[in-house]
Formats: C-alpha cells, sequence, structure tokens
C-alpha cells in the first residue's frame, strides 16, 4: 500500500485490503438496499408508541422509547458504561514519563470560556429531550467532553471535587435507575413501569441522575485510572498524569 | 423518498474515509480521519431524520471516543519510547 514494501511482500499483503474493500462494498450495498428498498404494509411500531405517549409522561417519541417503554435496555446501557469505568480503574496503574505542568494560556482561556457553555448546553439538551431530539445520554456526554477538557488543563476545579463524590456519582446512575424501577413496583405495578402524571417526573428525575453519572463516568474514561487515596482531591491525581496532553 | 446529489457523495465521502482508516498506515492519521468520520455519520443521521442519534455520534461517537484515542497513541508512543523506565516508574508507583 505504501510503495516502498518489496514485491512479494506487497502481493502477499494485498489480500487483506481487497477483503476489506469486498466486505465495505457488501455492507454499503446492504444498507443502501436496507434504506431504498420499498417498506410494505407495515409502519413498524411508530403507531402504538404514539398511542402511548399520552400515558408516557414524555412528548418526544424517542425518550418515550428510551427511558419508559424500554427502560430496560437503557438501565443495561449505563451498568455497560459503570462497568467500563470499573475496568478502567482496576487495570494496572499507569503514569506518563513526562507532562508539561502547564496547559498553555490559549488552552486554559479557552476552557475557562467553553466549559461554562458546555454545561448550559448540556442542561439544554437535558430540558429539550423531553419534546424534541436530545436527552440523558446527549446532555451526558456534553458533560463528559467538558470534564475531559478541565482534565487535560489540570483545572484546579477538578481539586476541588472530593474523591468519594466521583465514585458516589459513577455508582449513581445505575443506582437510581434500578431504585426507580423497584420504588414502581413499591407503587403496585410491573419493574420500571411508569404512568401518567408520576412519570413525567419519574423521567426528569433519571434524565438528570443519569445525564450526571454518564457525564463523570465518560470523564473518568479518559481520567485513566482512579484518582489516589493518599489525594485530597480528584482532579489532583488524575490531571497530573493528563495534563500534558494539551498541545 | 428522495435521494439528492448530496447523500450520495456524502455516503461515498463516508466509504471513502472508512477505507483509509482502516488502511492508513499513521496511527494519528487514522485517529483523525476516524474523528471526521463520526461528523459525517452524524449528517448522515440527520440526513436519515433521527436528529437523537446524530447528537449522540456526534458527542460520543466522534468527539469522546476520538479523544480517548488520541491519549490511548499518547500512551502507546510514551511506551515505545522508553520501556525499561516506565517499568522503574510502575515500581516506584507500586511501592508507594
Amino acid at each position: 500500500m505504501t510503495g516502498n514494501e518489496s514485491t512479494g511482500h506487497r502481493r502477499g499483503m494485498g489480500l487483506v485490503p481487497l477483503f476489506n474493500l469486498v466486505m465495505l462494498v457488501a455492507l454499503f450495498a446492504a444498507l443502501a438496499w436496507g434504506y431504498l428498498a420499498p417498506v410494505s404494509g407495515s409502519s413498524g411500531l411508530a403507531h402504538r408508541v404514539d398511542a402511548a405517549l399520552v400515558e408516557s409522561g414524555v412528548e418526544s417519541r424517542v425518550t418515550a422509547v428510551l427511558l419508559n417503554y424500554r427502560a430496560y435496555d437503557t438501565l443495561l446501557e449505563c451498568f455497560v458504561l459503570f462497568l467500563g469505568v470499573v475496568a478502567v480503574w482496576s487495570l494496572r496503574p499507569f503514569r506518563y514519563d513526562r507532562h508539561d505542568p502547564s496547559p498553555g494560556l490559549i488552552l486554559s482561556s479557552l476552557v475557562r470560556l467553553l466549559v461554562p457553555l458546555m454545561v448550559l448546553v448540556g442542561g439544554y439538551l437535558l430540558w429539550a429531550g423531553s419534546n424534541q431530539a436530545g436527552g440523558a445520554f446527549q446532555a451526558g456526554a456534553i458533560l463528559g467532553g467538558a470534564g475531559v477538557l478541565l482534565l487535560l488543563t489540570s483545572s484546579p476545579l477538578l481539586s476541588a471535587l472530593p474523591r468519594g463524590l466521583l465514585s458516589c456519582g459513577i455508582c449513581l446512575g445505575p443506582v437510581f435507575f434500578l431504585m426507580m424501577g423497584l420504588a414502581a413496583m413499591v407503587l403496585g405495578r410491573d419493574f420500571m413501569e411508569y404512568r401518567g402524571e408520576a412519570a413525567a417526573l419519574a423521567i426528569v428525575a433519571l434524565e438528570v441522575v443519569t445525564a450526571l453519572s454518564i457525564g463523570l463516568c465518560l470523564a473518568a474514561l479518559f481520567g485513566g485510572r482512579r484518582p489516589e487515596a493518599g489525594q485530597e482531591g480528584a482532579g489532583k491525581a488524575v490531571p497530573s498524569q493528563d495534563g500534558g496532553e494539551g498541545r | 423518498m428522495v435521494v439528492s446529489a448530496f447523500d450520495i457523495i456524502l455516503c461515498l465521502t463516508l466509504v471513502w474515509l472508512a477505507w483509509h482508516i482502516l488502511t492508513s498506515p499513521d496511527h494519528f492519521k487514522a485517529v483523525v480521519l476516524f474523528i471526521s468520520f463520526g461528523l459525517l455519520m452524524a449528517l448522515a443521521w440527520v440526513r436519515l431524520q433521527a436528529p437523537d442519534v446524530a447528537l449522540a455520534e456526534a458527542a460520543i461517537g466522534s468527539g469522546l471516543t476520538g479523544a480517548l484515542f488520541l491519549s490511548a497513541l499518547r500512551r502507546m508512543a510514551s511506551v515505545r519510547r522508553g520501556e525499561r523506565r516506565l517499568d522503574r516508574a510502575e515500581e516506584r508507583y507500586d511501592d508507594g
């Protein structure tokens, strides 16, 4: 592929890109067929979703499916993220052999401008999720991005965050999700069955808590390892190794 | 359903980008291409009238995964640069 390998070597390696190309074309053709093929008769589950939308507590179909009808899937997604963080924290700790203590004027002032804006956008997406595009995962991703920016600049804001709070926040999403599901059972419904007036409140609470927890999980994944016990703040340990990544 | 010239160009660009991500010998270039692939993919989701998926793709698929890849690349580079030094640093960490 690069042109400076020997001819025999290149001929042997040529099969793999060819196989990739064939697979790509096949996948592309399958996708195009799936998109262009006429759908006959059935309109899927859309009418059933619409019919139950009044009871679901939200006006957005996507949010209704994610946090009400199929809340089980979202619960498991939260657990996947949580397990991801646990796995990353259990790996052998690793330290960079070099890091810049100062992130630079441009990056740090940009982060100072951007982070409040990102928190605002995350909050808006969370709120917008009830009747249009948006929701907990999108808001959580924006908050996680803000966390990554703070990690890059080793912001003093991070060292103000107690270490226990980070662990609690990461656990809180899945645990709160389960508690809400169990609370529905206590009230005489099925597991995670939310209906009517209470559903709106339950879904807003679920969205806020899961968004915060997802944001913390994503930032912790980027941070790479668990902050040390000896440090007084969560941010003290993490950016000391990640601080050099900003260019 | 109307397929415009824009959609066709978008699809072809996505396939072209995916091809280059897979075959690029330079990992840094592959990561940068992956991030741009994610952004174009988000555009494709918008064209498929799925703005929720587009938001998630742009934020998680492109932004955060890209950042994770870049940080992994940096760690890989520092492992390659001085393996012995890394071992000693790790031992020091384990002691303390």
